[in-house]
């Protein structure tokens, strides 16, 4: 009896003892269980907490301008390398491709005093290598030509001066033209054929076969037809530089094409 | 009131700086000045007041200054001299040394137009006369195109589209102008406390 006695707590202690495991297992099993969900809203409250707390330490719009910079940086890089790579696919099948010479920036200085000179006069001029002749572009495409240089400024003719001629084509036909300047704002395409098939919305660029600019340089885009005009059908054509509003034009420094010939 | 009689370093300075100012005017054509894209004809705003205080022979001498200086730096070989001498003999022949009453600022405006319709005029002519179909030869395209077509220049259709809408604007920016400028002008080289001694 004394034995059973001493046994029987001894028994009963292993089964509490055994008991005490199973629930702190059960205890371990079923936080764990709860802790993954609640883990989960907690971890959300906590964060949705500090997103309200840290919010006007985040990054600002100048950060944003940084990385747009750097993106922009890296789509020039990746412009620059499939122009390259254009241009040796060109070669490879025998086109005929326009070498894109070196290009100076230069202010713009003065603008037409009247309506009768369709003119700017830029602030760089035969010091800076600037010749009468070349092709003068902004962002956007062709706005005219060096027509006089002095040692510090050169004056561009613009395409809407009325003396002003240039052989253009129309890039979804192929059907060539002459940009002639009207002295108002927007010059006219006058086409070589009779049924150039234009629509407005067309794109209009400088053609290869032009002996006085480098050919593929956009132009403008056309607004609208007039198929009624004698000899051959007129567009009326938006410039796509904005000529009025620009300060800074960059002058091509490559000689016309008739030159370098 | 009475201009200045004996030519002063003052006037003369004034005279200079003005002149050169108005040429950069023209020159730099603000944007905020203009009208349908034309700006103000500055050479006629500032000849107006000058040949109106200093008489015809001087205005003959400012006018034909800056009119060449201004032809000397616009392309193609049209020049604003003739219209201006013009305005200059028209305007200076009733004042020369004797008293000038200050126009009002309605007159002012109405000559200045008229002064800016006038020079227009006289270069929408010369470059009418001087363009010449001609010359198309040397222009691209010449071969392909009738000469009509490759023809450069000022013709009945550039004059109608857009000479004559320029023309107009012009004439107009430089009347709404007109009684500000000339007036201050006018001020400048004949103080009106002179004219209160001797008139």
């Amino acid at each position: 009896m004394v034995r059973l006695r001493k046994e029987f707590p001894q028994s009963t202690r292993r089964a509490r003892q055994q008991r005490r495991r199973l629930l702190g297992l059960g205890a371990i099993v079923l936080s764990l269980a709860v802790a993954s969900p609640m883990r989960q809203v907690i971890g959300g409250a906590l964060m949705e907490a500090y997103a309200v707390l840290s919010r006007p330490f985040w990054p600002g719009p100048s950060q944003l301008k940084w990385v747009r910079q750097a993106e922009e940086a890296a789509n020039m890089e990746r412009l620059i390398l499939l122009e390259k790579e254009n241009q040796r696919l060109k070669e490879l099948i025998g086109l005929p491709s326009v070498p894109r010479g070196n290009s100076l920036k230069a202010p713009v200085i003065a603008r037409s005093p009247a309506v009768w000179w369709r003119q700017l006069t830029l602030g760089r001029g035969s010091r800076h290598g600037i010749r009468v002749g070349y092709a003068v572009v902004a962002p956007g495409g062709l706005i005219g030509r060096i027509t006089a240089v002095t040692a510090n400024t050169a004056q561009v003719t613009l395409v809407t001066d009325p003396t002003s001629r240039i052989g253009v084509l129309v890039t979804r036909t192929n059907h060539h033209g002459l940009l002639s300047g009207l002295g108002s704002g927007r010059p006219v395409l006058r086409f070589f054929t009779e049924n150039p098939r234009t629509i407005p919305g067309d794109v209009v660029v400088t053609s290869s076969a032009s002996t006085l600019v480098p050919g593929g340089i956009p132009v403008g885009v056309v607004q609208n037809v007039d198929r009624n005009r004698a000899p051959a059908p007129e567009a009326v054509v938006q410039t796509s530089a904005p000529i009025d509003a620009i300060a800074w034009a960059d002058v091509l420094l490559q000689d016309p094409p008739e030159l370098a010939q | 009131m009475r201009p200045a009689t004996a030519w002063s370093p003052s006037v003369l300075i004034g005279a200079g700086a003005t002149g050169l100012a108005v040429l950069l005017l023209s020159l730099s054509s603000p944007g905020w000045l203009r009208l349908g894209g034309v700006g103000p004809n500055w050479l006629v705003l500032w000849l107006l007041p000058w040949s109106l205080s200093q008489g015809t022979r001087v205005g003959l001498i400012g006018a034909c200054i800056l009119g060449f200086a201004l032809e000397t730096m616009t392309i193609g070989s049209a020049t604003p001299l003739y219209g201006l001498a013009l305005l200059a003999w028209f305007w200076g022949r009733r004042t020369g040394y004797r008293h000038l009453s200050f126009p009002s600022p309605a007159a002012m405006a109405v000559q200045a137009s008229f002064g800016s319709l006038l020079v227009d005029v006289t270069l929408m002519l010369q470059l009418r006369l001087l363009a010449d179909p001609r010359a198309s030869h040397l222009q691209p395209g010449s071969g392909i195109l009738s000469s009509d077509v490759a023809a450069a220049g000022w013709f009945g259709r550039e004059i109608t589209t857009a000479g004559l809408h320029g023309t107009m604007a012009a004439a107009l920016v430089t009347g709404f102008l007109a009684p500000l400028v000339g007036t201050l002008l006018l001020r400048l080289w004949c103080p009106p406390d002179r004219s209160h001694h001797h008139g």
